[in-house]
């Protein structure tokens, strides 16, 4: 009887331990998330509702007027319009550019570790640093009017502006995508490929039934960080061209910056914060719904 | 590879582990400045320097620092860099203990009103000396006008900048046109331009620093006041006066000509890179005026080795042609304050090292190694800065002739601002916007900054009175 | 018969000779491809060497005509890059480190676990990655000085130290694996933890893999949140010490900060040349299924 109970007693132990282990485990995450994340935002969302000197002191509550008064200058909306432009470009860009190279690379040929490296070095690259050389490339006498003629001044040209900028940031992010694109396509069991082949797929065949669906997590891991990514990028329009000729590459994240580090206006930037976060949002809660969809696992 | 990998991984973190325990001590590392890094000797009181300069002004700072250091033994100055003059802003009003506060700051003359409109942050000099110590007396008028707040000192400069625009001298004597006369307002460039490029003495006319203060630096050359507190010589600004019709008159001249120079081809396109496409079309010869501040006086005679030719200096332009302000040029540049930190030691010491730079042998080097004009006529005149004058940039001496009889009443376009960074970028949205667009209509772009600056000002009321 | 041996041979040996002509003309493209993504920094290591005189002598141009060392003499004399550098790697250690515990135990709890909160907790990670960061960086800056951690490793990683796309990388990596795996562990009287760090991590590495490099970039290029915790030199990482060589003066030469700029990447394209390869082949992981 007591050996039973014993028994018994230690299996509850066992499954009471079973049950709190898993909020032990989550619990450093937590426990940093609110404390480096959560609780400066909450801070955020209160100051987007008033009005604070540089160091975050309330002084006085307006409630929605920050936000009203965002909504209402025509610039914002200007703003939100080059925000999705943006992240529009350099997330689709992106996207599109690494596959490609990913789908040339995928094959283990002779060599191919010459082209997969040159691929990917962008991005041991600072972008900070090779700001410089965009400059270079793309100033009137610059070179890349020495090699396709004309006199265009690419950041100074309203139309040409965030185009060139998107270009200088997709050449930084795609080395990261390109990567584990590679990854996610190598992983693709070899015996599968050659049953393909021999039964006759074409090249477009294998890629488009074979190669994709099985690296669909990864896809999708890529995707997320793009969609991520491309809404908060604004180094480059940082180092070229400072919100552009004309505001023409002024976008959210980066009038957060200037409110938040340049004007010492953190009201402002926390009110711009929140409508980005909000896009966001948004986008990755439309991501996750597709995950069902064309994710296999 | 996979068992090469996991323990890889498991260095990485026992590394990371011990790292983590360890702050990296000072006074370590290979191939460092001067200065820069060095352990405080024992019984020192150290004065720590927070600074925006960089290149070769930091260099010169740190010697001059390192000499400091040398003469005298109660203090120890240690620099440090920590950003750009907005960057440095943030941090010190942000840093809540006092402890890893600063004691002597470097702070630029466009950022003055805010560090003076902010309370606590500076501890101004009229604390130390009193406006008829020499260290104070000695400066020029107009420095005085900048650097002081109220009549009183505030912060110090290390050398005078003065913003303008290097002119090929020669073009300008073959088209029979007096740099000095014609090159004194907007419309006055626009005429000079004219006159040169369609006499075909040079290839392209001007060539821009499209800095947004250029644009209150025109209408402070004109006198003309945009903020009321008498552009900041008398307390705190409650308004905007960009729409009335005098200012609103100005910056529509000021932007009606250099739009119509970029469409007639009289100008670089606007924005062009400074350093990269002006200064080189400049030294070619192949443009005939580069704005810039004096401070590029050695770049510029570096750019035109190869191919030299004379080069005057012409001071900033006034927006119209209304005359030049009568109480002289606004002078510019960058200077160091004494940042309250509580440690009063240490702030003394802020305040000896200043006046240790501004005495002959530093200030010199220091106005050689920024390009700025010296402090003082008596600094003008000694050996070694004649020396640079005569053989390397003549136009320098007029340049500082010009200037010297600015009198303190000099209104400044950024003396006491505290909405200095929201006026500058605005100023330059409006600009790049005119520039931009042909079809904009200048008078609302000017009157929806008026509205913009005044919002940020009242925001700035708010939150600081 | 032989005849029909020998048209074969030349078939097969034409068939030989027009594959082998593709992938030499393949090869070339992708080489081509590769020469336009590497551009600018060629670009950049050729104007770090030109003086200001140069350009405006011979205006742009792939190779200068006189180039000049000067301003990599300048850096290695001003600048304390050895420490920068040592100072990225170091941070990066900790944060990589930080993610791989952090990220595989959460990403565990949340797959292999039923437990309430799973769906609060990783909705909370997900709705984090869309906060953008700078609006956080004054709050933290002030909640770290607090904390007495300015100027030290542990202030500068401390906010990255659990990393949002780490926990969803693990996740979606542990998604994949069959919970058979598990299942037929615990059989064998293999406890919660022990399978975490027996099993589950070993065939992670590949996923760790990814995640270094991921989180290799995002560390080295970070640059306001170490300039704002950071005062002293000493602890300065890459980006925040280049920054004096380029926000400088407006006068100072171009030539210069692109110098600066490619001494800063050299190491890291060193690193990554060598490690990249290895890195690939580790992320295969070879059996997946089965």
């Amino acid at each position: 009887m007591s050996d039973q109970q014993t028994h018994l007693a230690m299996v509850k132990r066992k499954k009471k331990r079973k049950k709190i282990l898993p909020y032990i485990m989550v619990l450093p995450a937590v426990v940093a998330y609110a404390m480096w994340c959560y609780y400066p935002f909450i801070k955020s969302i209160i100051l987007s509702m008033t009005v604070a000197n540089a160091r975050g002191e309330i002084k006085k509550w307006v409630w929605f007027d920050n936000f009203i008064r965002l909504f209402k200058s025509q610039e914002t909306w200007f703003m939100i319009r080059n925000t999705f432009e943006f992240a529009f470009l350099i997330g689709v860009g992106t996207f599109i550019i690494a596959m490609c190279l990913s789908l040339l690379s995928v094959n283990k040929v002779k060599g191919s570790r010459v082209y997969q490296t040159m691929y990917a070095i962008p991005m041991a690259v600072s972008s900070i640093a090779v700001a410089n050389a965009f400059k270079q490339i793309y100033k009137k006498e610059g070179l890349l009017n020495a090699l396709i003629g004309g006199n265009t001044e690419w950041l100074l040209n309203q139309d040409t502006a965030m185009g060139a900028v998107a270009v200088a940031t997709i050449w930084c992010s795609v080395g990261a995508s390109f990567l584990f694109l590679l990854v996610g396509f190598r992983n693709v069991p070899i015996d599968l490929l050659e049953s393909s082949t021999v039964d006759g797929a074409g090249p477009i065949r294998r890629i488009l039934s074979i190669l994709i669906p099985c690296a669909s997590p990864q896809i999708f891991f890529v995707i997320f960080l793009n969609i991520n990514g491309s809404f908060k990028n604004f180094v480059m329009i940082r180092q070229l061209t400072g919100g552009g000729p004309n505001n023409a590459t002024m976008v959210l994240i980066y009038d957060v910056f200037l409110n938040a580090m340049n004007l010492g206006r953190f009201e402002t930037a926390c009110a711009e914060g929140m409508i980005l976060c909000v896009i966001i949002w948004i986008f990755q809660r439309i991501q996750f719904a597709c995950e069902h969809k064309f994710v296999v696992y | 590879m996979k068992k090469f990998l996991a323990m890889l991984l498991a260095l990485v973190m026992v590394l990371s582990l011990v790292a983590c325990g360890q702050k990296q001590p000072s006074g370590e590392g290979e191939g460092e400045g001067e200065g820069e890094g060095s352990a405080v000797p024992a019984g020192r009181v150290e004065v720590l320097m927070w600074s925006a300069a960089g290149g070769s002004v930091a260099a010169e700072i740190e010697a001059a620092a390192a000499r400091f250091n040398e003469k005298q033994d109660k203090y120890w100055v240690t620099y440090t860099y920590q950003g750009n003059y907005t960057e440095v802003y943030t941090k010190l009003t942000t840093t809540i203990n006092e402890k890893d506060l600063p004691a002597l700051g470097i702070v630029s003359t466009e950022l003055v009103g805010t560090y003076a409109l902010t309370p606590g942050l500076i501890a101004p000099m009229s604390d130390y000396c009193k406006a008829t110590d020499e260290v104070w007396a000695k400066l020029n008028g107009n420095l005085k006008a900048i650097w002081g707040n109220n009549g009183e000192p505030f912060c110090y400069p290390y050398g005078n900048s003065f913003y303008g625009s290097f002119v090929n001298a020669d073009v300008f004597a073959a088209a029979g046109i007096d740099p000095y006369e014609a090159l004194t307002s907007t419309k006055g460039i626009y005429e000079a331009m004219k006159k040169i490029v369609d006499g075909g003495y040079c290839e392209g006319g001007i060539g821009l620093d499209s800095w947004g203060g250029f644009v209150w630096y025109a209408l402070a050359a004109n006198g003309i006041m945009f903020m009321n507190n008498d552009n900041g010589r008398s307390g705190i600004p409650t308004e905007i006066l960009i729409d009335t019709p005098e200012v609103s008159n100005a910056l529509y001249d000021y932007m009606y000509y250099f739009r119509k120079m970029q469409e007639e081809g009289y100008m670089m396109t606007y924005g062009a890179v400074w350093g990269d496409e002006v200064l080189p079309a400049f030294g070619g010869g192949k443009i005939a005026v580069a704005t810039g501040s004096i401070a590029a006086s050695t770049r510029i005679l570096n750019a035109m080795a190869e191919a030299p030719f004379n080069v005057a200096w012409v001071p900033h332009w006034s927006a119209s042609d209304l005359g030049h302000a009568p109480e002289g040029y606004a002078s510019s540049g960058t200077g160091f304050c004494i940042v309250d930190n509580g440690n009063e030691e240490a702030m003394q010491g802020a305040y000896e090292f200043i006046c240790y730079t501004s005495e002959e042998e530093n200030a010199v080097n220091l106005s050689m190694a920024t390009g700025y004009l010296p402090l003082s006529e008596d600094i003008f005149l000694s050996d070694t800065y004649q020396d640079y004058v005569k053989n390397t940039f003549p136009a320098a001496e007029k340049a500082f002739y010009l200037q010297q009889n600015a009198s303190p009443e000099a209104k400044h376009a950024n003396a006491l601002n505290p909405i200095n960074n929201a006026c500058q970028s605005a100023s330059a949205e409006l600009w790049s916007a005119v520039m931009a667009d042909p079809t904009l209509d200048i008078k609302q772009a000017i009157l929806d900054m008026d509205t913009k600056l005044q919002a940020e000002l009242d925001l700035w009321l708010t939150t600081n009175t | 018969m032989s005849s029909n041996n020998t048209s074969l041979a030349v078939r097969k040996s034409k068939e030989r000779t027009k594959r082998r002509l593709k992938s030499i003309l393949s090869f070339a493209f992708k080489v081509a491809l590769g020469i336009v993504m590497i551009f600018p920094i060629v670009i950049m290591i050729s104007w770090s060497i030109r003086s200001d005189v140069e350009l405006v002598k011979y205006g742009a141009s792939i190779i200068p005509h006189d180039p000049t060392f000067r301003f990599y003499a300048w850096c290695f004399e001003n600048l304390n890059l050895g420490r920068y550098i040592l100072n990225s790697f170091i941070q990066f250690f900790i944060v990589f480190a930080g993610h791989v515990i952090t990220a595989s135990l959460t990403a565990y709890a949340l797959v292999f676990f039923k437990f309430k909160g799973a769906g609060l907790v990783f909705g909370m990670v997900i709705l984090a990655q869309s906060i953008p960061g700078d609006v956080n960086v004054v709050a933290n800056y002030i909640t770290v000085q607090r904390l007495g951690l300015v100027d030290t490793f542990f202030g500068l990683t401390i906010t990255s130290i659990v990393g949002g796309m780490a926990i969803f990388m693990m996740r979606q990596f542990y998604l994949t694996v069959p919970r058979e795996l598990k299942e037929a562990s615990e059989i064998d009287g293999c406890g919660d933890i022990r399978f975490l760090m027996r099993i589950l991590m070993p065939i992670s590495v590949p996923t760790y893999a990814s995640l270094c490099i991921y989180d290799f970039i995002g560390v080295y290029n970070s640059w306001l949140w170490p300039l704002m915790v950071t005062n002293d030199d000493n602890m300065r990482t890459v980006q925040i010490g280049l920054a004096r060589a380029l926000n400088g003066d407006v006068y100072d030469e171009y030539g210069l900060v692109l110098a600066a700029s490619t001494v800063a990447i050299i190491p890291t394209i060193i690193v990554f040349v060598i490690a990249q390869e290895y890195l690939i082949r580790g992320m295969v992981s070879g059996s997946v299924k089965g």
